[in-house]
């Protein structure tokens, strides 16, 4: 393209745009120092997290390159296995020759001590088995049957290994995943799949500039926003010293090669972005730039992974050891300057011809996208949509909502893209935290089923963020509705809730052939999934973020993420673990934080586009309940854990009732002072409203006494009928050798009766129910407040304690005093002690 | 009421009223304040200091409500790129309660007048700017509000599309729906509307009936009237 008569000087262009990307950057990163700021919330959780993801960066370079170092050492492994040997090191060879002599008894752990592989290579016995494999091979072979690791191969410019064809397709392989990786990191924000026109081009392209200076900015600006351009060198600088061992030279040639590739791979990044824009129907880019979005993170996952685990690595290089039989791959080789007389500057200017070349390349091309896409040229694009077939059912006929979900999913092809194909590989890579669970999955009912469970919940937790993709620049439309966003989300959320069915119903059928013997239990989970999958489901899109006039995404709060994970995977663990009432407590956590944040939600919701003006939810909201709830069990455990240290464990039943009063006395202050700061009166606390008055209060407390007597009776009635259960009479046996000594169950009656009750229905019913009343209202509230009271207490003890918990949020509400409630469960504890 | 964006104030001490049945142009050089005005009568903003109301009803603190009352067509209308010009409709329609199929069936008079009849089975996020314009009409026109809040609502339409949009006002006024609008246009102002209300720099800076506003300035056009109360600012 000629440059336009009196047009701006060509780099002049690209320094004037590459510092307007800065400060761009730069007014992003201030605008939200500013909106946090505003919150009362310091700008110190940006600064902490820019080191947090610097530092990820730097460990995701590092285990790169530690990876190209893996993919060499583990050519020589599988040559060695090709040729019917094993490779070991030179100590365990001569160990090896010692240990296993004709008349010798072999000292197999002497043998295992020195041939044993580093702890990547699997769990200890599995390292232990492959050492009784080698001894065997070892007695059939003999020394023919072994391969000695050659530590003279590295540095790699001192020997041949590199050459090695197997290790040039490993290296090569490995070192294009790095390149893609980088290359489609983008800006490092999510990609808005619904975005048009860079509304910056036509208006860039109207200046007398040439468009590939305006195209060459716009591919190296990601570089002043991605950390993970930034610290790309480091690859470089460990490829460098893994090839010639001079620390000095590779950070020099680290470098001198990385920056290039760098900017290489944010133009090949741009280019690409740039070419879907331009050139693609608007249905498609969405499925483009989402697949772009897909590579760079499976990339980005697979590099880290399998840097941290051998096993993956081997298995992963089996795969290409075909590959090999082709010849050998030149880009390891030529990258690194090892052909020939093995140089490092041969390998930086290779490095900087292959960068030159691309960038290039880039550019041209995305001039070219551009001069055709402006011009129009979008082949064969449909105009019409097709239409869902005639014969739809009711439901979709009558939920708009759900009709527009099902059409983008239909009709958009990145849709797909971003619901099922990032979420299901961001959920698969977070599987590999779990790996020695997943590859024992087979081994039982429970661990299968677990390991689906918690797949599920990571596949929704990444969901939920997500929800407000598909309106795009098109939310404007929501906000005009009378329900506006909170509708929209709550289809969303049922429709995230229905997509991880689609995914974890088969799973899970698939676990109940597999054991056909367990099949009622998978079936209970199945069931129990479904509730708890919809709890997760709300909490997730409660993350969502919205678009700044600007268009970028605002970040969400790491403490309302922190919020909103509670409990995800205390079901997965109670399944793993075959503990019912854990998993259960899993479900009743989980809906509790849900209604917690939808609380919260709601009264944020009014503010998404104004957040200027946003006021904190009335208090005390279930949130605070629920954290005053955690923070005194956990202080009470600590706290305990300290006395009982000092005073000894043969007075802990004194020290808990101790413990517990103090605990409880600071949480009560501790919460009605902070609420008193948020204009909430402690007294009207244990009052329901301000209609209470002293009349209902004694009616109250009249009944209290009755119905603690009553639910007394049913405890102790309930506890003859529990012990007659059978594998229940063993956790009653235990109860009743802790109650033996009389000094014990003085102080339990103490705390049972005198402390527990003050505390809980302050806690439970003053602050718990009340604000869940508001959020549920009705039956829901009772019985879910009531829930989340039994959780806390022993399995055993959840009927008679669920239904104590719904008899003091009743009393609560129709006496309007907490007294009574105090009262009730006072009476109840001393009843069921006395019988104790 | 007033609005303040942190340290930034985009709207201080505007007190105005739009009467019943009425069209009112919002004139105002860029920057002066009417779109964040609109968008406190969405209630998509909240007031920082008083209240904004429509029919009695807080804009912010009703805004369910309020949202009944009001039709909102913004300045570039984005539609969603994988639904057609008559999903779109029957989506709102939906959301707002309405029998989809009878209040598009409703709709398609006003949509043959504006000529988009033909396109509603096409995908709306390939429409022209005009078409978007149209169909941003519709939408807002679909569940009968009182209130039309229309920013730049003939920017990008044609000259025959702009006569319709002309025709298309004053039937609505003259069945009572409140028009608010904002142009830059003063011919257009002049033409369509009984009232005006002059911003600059987030102050209303003139108000009232047209009649009466030239009248207070010795019967100067809209144009003088407006350049007057804004130029001195922008000097």
């Amino acid at each position: 393209m000629r440059e336009p008569a009196g047009a701006t000087d060509f780099w002049a262009t690209v320094r004037l745009l590459l510092s307007f990307a800065r400060r761009r950057s730069k007014g992003r990163a201030e605008h939200q120092r500013r909106l946090l700021g505003h919150k009362g919330q310091s700008g110190l959780g940006t600064g902490l997290g820019t080191f947090f993801v610097t530092i990820v960066a730097l460990f995701v370079h590092g285990a790169a390159a530690a990876l190209l170092y893996q993919a060499m050492g583990v050519s020589q492994r599988l040559n060695a296995e090709a040729r019917g040997q094993r490779l070991v090191s030179e100590r365990c060879l001569e160990i090896l020759a010692e240990e296993i002599a004709p008349g010798k008894r072999t000292d197999i752990l002497r043998v295992r001590l020195y041939c044993r592989e580093d702890r990547r290579e699997g769990t200890y016995d599995e390292r232990n088995a492959r050492v009784d494999e080698l001894i065997e091979h070892y007695r059939r072979h003999g020394m023919a049957g072994t391969m000695r690791e050659d530590d003279r191969q590295w540095p790699l410019a001192r020997g041949s290994l590199w050459a090695d064809p197997l290790a040039t397709v490993l290296g090569s392989v490995v070192l294009a995943v790095w390149f893609l990786m980088l290359a489609f990191q983008g800006e490092g924000a999510d990609l808005d799949l619904q975005r048009r026109r860079h509304p910056m081009w036509e208006w860039l392209l109207s200046h007398p500039v040439e468009p590939r200076a305006v195209f060459l900015a716009e591919m190296v600006s990601p570089l002043a926003a991605n950390l993970f351009l930034l610290t790309a060198p480091v690859f470089w600088i460990g490829a460098f010293w893994m090839s010639y061992g001079d620390p000095l030279a590779a950070l020099l040639a680290g470098l001198a090669a990385g920056i290039p590739l760098s900017v290489a791979a944010g133009c090949l990044s741009k280019t690409v972005e740039i070419a879907a824009l331009l050139r693609l129907a608007p249905r498609s880019r969405g499925a483009v730039l989402g697949l772009l979005s897909w590579v760079g993170y499976a990339s980005y996952m697979l590099m880290l992974f399998t840097a941290l685990s051998s096993p993956v690595v081997v298995a992963v290089s089996r795969w290409l050891v075909p590959l090999a039989a082709l010849g050998s791959w030149p880009l390891v080789g030529g990258a690194l300057g090892l052909y020939g007389t093995p140089a490092a500057w041969k390998g930086v200017l290779a490095c900087w011809a292959a960068a030159a070349v691309l960038i290039a390349a880039c550019v041209q091309l995305a001039a070219r996208a551009t001069r055709q896409g402006l011009a129009g040229g979008f082949g064969d694009v449909p105009d019409a949509p097709r239409t869902l077939s005639a014969a739809q059912p009711a439901w979709l006929r009558r939920d708009p909502l759900y009709r527009k979900e099902l059409l983008w999913l239909w009709r958009d092809r990145g849709a797909l893209i971003q619901v099922f194909l990032i979420p299901l590989t961001i959920a698969g890579f977070q599987l590999f935290n779990l790996r020695h669970m997943v590859m024992k999955a087979t081994q039982g009912w429970h661990l299968m089923s677990g390991a689906t469970v918690i797949f599920g919940s990571y596949f929704l937790w990444v969901l939920g963020p997500r929800s407000l993709l598909s309106e795009g620049a098109a939310l404007w439309i929501p906000l005009t509705w009378p329900r506006g966003l909170e509708d929209l989300l709550r289809t969303k959320a049922r429709l995230w809730w229905m997509a991880s069915g689609v995914i974890v119903g088969p799973l899970l059928l698939i676990t109940a052939i597999r054991f056909p013997g367990d099949a009622w239990k998978v079936a209970v989970v199945a069931l129990a999934w479904t509730a708890f999958s919809r709890s997760l489901a709300d909490k997730s899109v409660t993350l969502v973020g919205t678009p700044t006039s600007s268009g970028e995404m605002e970040p969400v709060p790491k403490g309302r993420q922190w919020a909103a994970s509670l409990g995800m995977f205390t079901f997965g663990v109670g399944i793993l673990s075959q503990q019912w009432s854990l998993a259960f407590a899993g479900v009743v956590y989980s809906w509790m934080t849900m209604a917690a944040l939808w609380q919260n939600f709601r009264a944020r919701l009014p503010y998404l586009f104004d957040p200027w003006s946003e006021t904190l939810p009335t208090p005390p909201t279930l949130m605070h309940a629920m954290v005053a709830i955690s923070a005194m069990i956990e202080a009470g455990a600590f706290v305990l854990a300290l006395v009982v240290a000092f005073v000894g464990p043969e007075s802990a039943a004194s020290a808990r009732a101790v413990t517990y009063a103090f605990v409880a006395a600071a949480t009560g202050i501790a919460v009605s002072w902070w609420l008193a700061g948020r204009d909430v009166r402690p007294a009207s606390l244990w009052r329901w409203d301000d209609s209470a008055s002293v009349r209902r209060a004694l009616l109250g407390s009249a009944a209290a006494l009755a119905m603690g007597l009553t639910l007394g009776a049913f405890a102790i009635g309930y506890s003859w009928l529990a012990q007659r259960v059978p594998g229940w009479e063993q956790a009653f046996e235990a109860s009743r050798r802790m109650l033996a000594d009389s000094s014990t169950r003085r102080w339990l009656a103490v705390m049972a009766v005198g402390v527990a009750p003050l505390a809980e229905e302050f806690l439970f019913r003053g602050l718990l129910f009340r604000a869940l009343d508001r959020e549920w209202g009705g039956w829901a509230a009772i019985g879910g407040s009531a829930c989340f009271f039994a959780i806390y207490h022993p399995p055993l003890a959840w009927i008679p304690v669920g239904l104590l918990g719904a008899a003091c949020a009743i009393l609560f509400k129709r006496s309007g005093h907490l007294i009574p409630c105090v009262l009730l469960h006072m009476t109840y504890n001393a009843v069921v002690v006395w019988a104790t | 009421m007033s609005k303040h964006f942190g340290a930034k104030k985009a709207l201080t001490d505007i007190s105005l009223a739009v009467p019943a049945g009425q069209i009112c142009g919002l004139i105002g050089p860029n920057g002066a304040g009417k779109t964040t005005l609109f968008r406190l009568l969405m209630g998509i903003l909240k007031a920082s200091e008083g209240a904004l109301k429509i029919d009695g009803r807080g804009c912010f603190e009703d805004r369910v409500e309020a949202k009944r009352l009001v039709g909102f067509l913004p300045d570039e209308p984005v539609f969603y790129s994988y639904l057609s010009g008559r999903e779109v409709l029957e989506l709102s329609a939906g959301m707002h309660g309405l029998d989809a199929g009878a209040a598009v069936g409703a709709l398609m008079p006003t949509a043959e007048r504006l000529q988009l009849t033909d396109a509603l089975g096409l995908f709306a996020e390939d429409y022209s700017r005009g078409m978007k314009k149209k169909l941003g009409l519709l939408l807002a026109l679909l569940h009968r509000p009182k209130l039309l809040v229309l920013d730049e609502p003939t920017n990008g339409l044609d000259v025959e599309a702009t006569r319709l949009f002309y025709e298309l006002m004053l039937d609505e006024s003259r069945r009572g729906t409140t028009i608010l609008f904002s142009s830059h246009l003063m011919d257009q102002v002049t033409k369509l509307c009984t009232h005006a209300a002059i911003l600059s720099e987030g102050r209303l800076a003139a108000a009232g009936a047209i009649d009466e506003l030239r009248a207070r300035h010795d019967g100067q056009s809209l144009e003088d009237v407006f350049l007057l109360h804004t130029r001195a600012k922008t000097r």
